[in-house]
């Protein structure tokens, strides 16, 4: 006999505010169709009545998680239709501080991912982790979770030699710490049973459902804007993209867990690398009225700006008039196009699988209801 | 990169060239103009946006092929009183939702998807919110 089942939206392990209406048959799910919007802000709205400099606190909050990705997804976009090249130092402390999110993010992923498995010790142990990167991120940018530190044509603030210590013991930390996870999470055969085999996404399907970051490239969907439109510096640096064939809930989940490891080997990198030299252009649009206040953006003038996020790839296109604030400001939030093949993974599976296949295609809501 | 397929080649006669990467396409032509692309390589569709220009609708595709720099983009205009356009959905299962979120923020309807409801609103919101004409707040 089918039952309709009502999950969310406020359910812990709906990862925020998601509602599935779920038809099932005892156990097995026939049909569970994603409710999303709770928390859809407006966001493209807003940027259309907010100068450009303004929006920049809003673009933070787009995913809250890794706001520093957005909040350089957006700065971006409006340095390429301002046609700015900012300094080298620049690119790298951005690449930097972007890895770094990345590697936060990631944590706390895995943290959540254990939690709704039923291993929550792994989920204090991320947020310890994750903390000396909080510090840290408070320290170089300003705030723990959300920023404002890059400006347009430049940074707030440069990174200074201490904080670039802070940055090196806090890498070597969380890789000497790392391997402890495994032994909780990949020693473990509850969750390696709740995860191999579930949820398997084909390399048809990743394509045909627009999926991408880790979820296509378990996969086995060879995407990943660092490689295929390397931004900043990424073509100087040297690591891998990982991909993996299964594309089950655990090759998501090995996808991920390698990329902290890439992520801590091209922070490294960057640290090295980081030159000498200014931080910001003479015309960038610091908060102080007269730069800020008379951006100067071409008429009928478009940009396009796709970025690896941590959840897949995020985009921002613009459109702008010639006046200070944009006239279409568009997001591509990879959690939505994940989120959307989800009625197609799930029927089949049981009540316990949907948690894990919803906590593994990792969505963020602030980033799919923008 | 080597760009081993050209764009303008597999959109010869369906749409008119703009620059490298942009094309201009009639309406009625979409779905050939995509399936052109998807048999070329480009697999990735990655965004679909609605402009409103308050005299006419743009329509903006982004689609782009793995290992490739670049984005092709697709641009139809449509009448501002006749917001209508055939989904692409039959050849990207992940359009659907973008034409929902599309239809939902802005009312272009696109005939052929299987499921236009509103999907961020609730379903009994009246307005279209991105829409020029809706004002909200004050700009600053």
């Amino acid at each position: 006999m089918e039952t309709a089942l009502n999950i969310g939206p406020q359910h812990p392990s709906t990862h925020g505010v998601l509602r599935m209406k779920t038809i099932i048959d005892g156990e097995i799910v026939k049909k569970c169709e994603p409710d999303v919007g709770y928390i859809h802000r407006g966001l493209e709205k807003i940027a259309e009545n907010r100068m450009y400099f303004k929006f920049t606190p809003v673009a933070n909050k787009i995913d809250y998680l890794a706001a520093a990705a957005w909040e350089h997804c957006y700065i971006s976009c409006v340095e390429q239709v301002l046609d700015m090249d900012v300094p080298e130092r620049v690119k790298w402390a951005r690449m930097l501080m972007l890895e770094l999110q990345r590697i936060v993010s990631h944590l706390f992923w895995i943290g959540t991912l254990c939690m709704d498995i039923g291993q929550p010790t792994v989920f204090v142990w991320a947020m310890r982790e994750r903390e000396k990167f909080l510090d840290i991120f408070e320290e170089v940018m300003g705030g723990r979770m959300t920023y404002g530190w890059m400006i347009i044509g430049g940074l707030r603030d440069d990174i200074t030699p201490s904080q670039v210590t802070m940055m090196w013991h806090a890498l070597e930390e969380v890789e000497k710490r790392l391997p402890e996870y495994y032994r909780m999470t990949e020693k473990n055969h509850i969750f390696k049973k709740r995860l191999q085999g579930i949820g398997v996404i084909t390399k048809e399907e990743a394509i045909a459902y627009g999926l991408t970051g880790a979820v296509a490239r378990a996969s086995g969907v060879p995407y990943d804007v660092r490689k295929d439109d390397p931004y900043l510096k990424y073509e100087e640096v040297e690591w891998e993209m990982i991909t993996r064939e299964a594309g089950d809930c655990w090759a998501r989940y090995e996808v991920k867990r390698d990329e902290i490891y890439q992520s801590i080997s091209i922070a490294k990198q960057a640290i090295k690398k980081l030159p000498n030299g200014p931080f910001r252009l003479k015309n960038a649009a610091t908060l102080r009225p007269p730069t800020a206040l008379s951006l100067k953006t071409p008429e009928n003038g478009e940009a396009f700006v796709r970025n690896e996020c941590p959840r897949g790839e995020g985009c921002i296109y613009l459109r702008t008039d010639g006046s200070n604030f944009p006239y279409r400001l568009r997001i591509r939030g990879p959690s939505f196009n994940n989120l959307c093949i989800l009625d197609h993974v799930c029927r089949g599976a049981t009540i316990p699988d949907v948690v894990a296949i919803l906590a593994t295609l990792d969505p963020v809501f602030g980033e799919c209801d923008r | 990169m080597a760009k081993e397929v050209i764009p303008a080649q597999l959109l010869k006669g369906i749409g008119k060239k703009v620059n490298d990467n942009e094309f201009t396409v009639k309406r009625e032509n979409i779905v050939k103009a995509c399936k052109a692309l998807n048999n070329g390589g480009f697999e990735h569709l990655t965004l679909i946006t609605a402009v409103d220009w308050q005299d006419k609708w743009e329509i903006v595709y982004h689609i782009t092929k793995f290992g490739r720099k670049d984005v092709v983009v697709l641009k139809v205009t449509l009448p501002y009183n006749d917001p209508k356009i055939h989904s692409i959905e039959k050849i990207w299962i992940g359009a659907g939702w973008h034409e929902r979120e599309t239809y939902d923020l802005m009312g272009i309807k696109f005939t052929g998807n299987k499921d236009l409801r509103r999907i961020l609103l609730p379903e009994d919101y009246e307005e279209f919110p991105l829409r020029k004409e809706v004002l909200y707040g004050n700009r600053s």
